[in-house]
Order: C-alpha cells, then structure tokens, then sequence
C-alpha cells in the first residue's frame, strides 16, 4: 500500500492504516525529535505528541508536500515547542529556588549520548550535541535534519517551506557558531 | 577532559563525530501509547466543553434561573386558596393535623 493510499484511508478513520502509518514512520519522528529535543523520554512524549496530532488532524493534510515532509514538520513544531516549555519551567523552578519558595536543588541536564553514534565517537558527539542545543532554533533544525537524518537540501528546504539557497545559508551559519562555540569550549578546559 | 593540543583539529573531529551516526529506534509500544493517549482525550472531551468561559457562565446561568424558578413556583403554591383548601380537607378527612404546630403538640402529647 503506498503513502497516498494509507492517508486516505485514515482520513476515513481506518485504525489499521494508522498502525501501518505509525509503524512506518515512528523512528524518523522519534530520531528527529530526539534529535531537537535531546532526552530519550522528552523524544518519546513528543513522538506520541506529533501521531496524536496527526491522527486528529490528518483531514486538513492537502497533499501538497508529501506525508513524511509533513510528519517532520509537525515532529520539529512539537519538539521546539517541547524545549520552550521546558525552559520555562527550568526558570520559574530557578525563581523559585531564589526566594526560597522551592528549596529542591535546580537540575542541569545530563550529558546527551545519541544511541546511534559509534563508541569511539561517543564522547566527542555528546560535546557536539551540548553545542547544537545552543544554536538558534532554524540553525538547529536545519542541521538535525541534514545530519541527523541525512535528508539533502532540498528536502530540509521542503520540511522548513524555505529555498534551497537559504537553507544551504542556514548551514553555513549553524557550522560557523558551531565551530566557534566548540572551539570556545576546548580552549576553557584545564590544561 | 583536558585541553586539547591542536584545539583545531579537535573542533573537526568533534564535528565529524556524527558523520556515521545511525537512526534511533523508537519505542515498540508506542503505538499502544498513543492509542491509549487517544482513549483518553475522547473520554475528556465530552467534560472539556465546560472549560470554555461561555459554556460555563451559561451553565451556571441556567442552574440559577432553575433555582429561582423552583422557589418562585413553591412559594406560589403556599398562597394558592384553592390548594390550601383541598390540604385542609385532606387533613380532616384522615385526621391528619393541619399545621406544623398541631403536628408539633400532637407527636408530644402524653399517651394514656
């Protein structure tokens, strides 16, 4: 059954067309949003999210983009979204923790291991992600799409409704405050 | 972790950690998840209906003017003769007494 089949049969509320699209799609949606959103359970919450949302709203799907191109969209808007929130609670909980009025200690996150990088390579892609969650949200989405789920420019371009051009832009920036936050970071370790 | 020696070639290397990285596997039962997450938001939204301003003043609204009706209707009928009549003779009829203090002085009357 092919990606158009299975949208119209959701459409028509087939459960087992949304299993087969759930199935089909849950790895991309859950590796993007784990991607963005930098926590295993944080990535989950925000997968279920984005096929919550799909199931509820797959009417207003027009089939102008193709369904996975729409699927990331909505996965990057929930995961975005998702840290805002997060960041939010992290500063009334620190507000909190100055008045005295929530005396728990305020938590920094841990150290992020993708469990898709190489042991060899463990240590140095924790150090990477620690950079991209400080990149501005466009320069991170373009480069967890790209790199992350190795999608070309084109196809960061459609799931962003942006131009091939401005997107190639996007990653030249994203690499460059890449580098300089990298290089910031080794520069202040201890000798 | 130390500083490195060519902290050039370290950025490099820690930029092309990724390179080979492999998709992350999702939960299996996050189907089951959903799902379960879908049954519950359509046994909440019947009730979700009543979070809405309007909704809710229009409820309480009603459920005030319901009240205010029943009282109006209630005292309307303690002043309607015709009623009262047709109590009183009920009461005679099965010696039933007629007002709260008849009641009141029958229940305590010493029995013989």
């Amino acid at each position: 059954m092919n990606e158009t089949e299975l949208v119209e049969r959701l459409k028509k509320g087939d459960a087992a067309a949304f299993k087969m699209i759930v199935e089909t799609w849950q790895d991309m949606v859950y590796n993007t949003s784990l991607g963005i959103v930098q926590n295993a359970e944080d990535a989950e919450d925000v997968a279920q999210e984005v096929f919550v949302q799909v199931y509820e709203s797959v009417v207003q799907f027009k089939g102008d983009s193709k369904f996975s191109t729409w699927l990331y969209r909505i996965a990057v808007t929930k995961s975005l979204d998702h840290i805002r929130k997060k960041k939010r609670k992290k500063r009334f909980a620190f507000l909190q923790s100055l008045f005295g009025v929530n005396e728990e200690e305020v938590h920094h996150t841990p150290d992020f291991h993708h469990p898709g990088v190489s042991l060899e390579n463990k240590e140095k892609a924790s150090v990477l992600f620690k950079a991209i969650e400080k990149l501005p949200d466009n320069q991170k989405t373009a480069f967890v799409l790209h790199k992350l789920e190795g999608l070309s420019y084109q196809e960061v371009a459609e799931v962003m409704e942006s131009t091939v051009s401005s997107i190639e832009s996007l990653m030249h920036r994203a690499k460059g405050n890449l580098k300089k936050i990298l290089s910031d970071y080794y520069q202040n370790l201890k000798e | 972790m130390k500083r490195p020696a060519n902290i050039e070639k370290e950025v490099e290397q820690t930029l092309a950690s990724i390179d080979s990285i492999q998709r992350a596997k999702s939960n299996p039962f996050l189907y089951t998840r959903i799902m379960a997450s879908l049954n519950e938001e359509e046994d909440k939204s019947w009730l979700s209906i009543f979070n809405r301003p309007v909704i809710a003043l229009a409820t309480v609204l009603v459920v005030i003017i319901m009240n205010a009706l029943v009282l109006f209707e209630s005292s309307g009928n303690q002043t309607n003769p015709a009623l009262q009549e047709d109590e009183q003779i009920f009461a005679k009829e099965y010696s039933y007494p007629q007002t709260t203090a008849d009641r009141f002085y029958t229940e305590n009357e010493e029995q013989p």
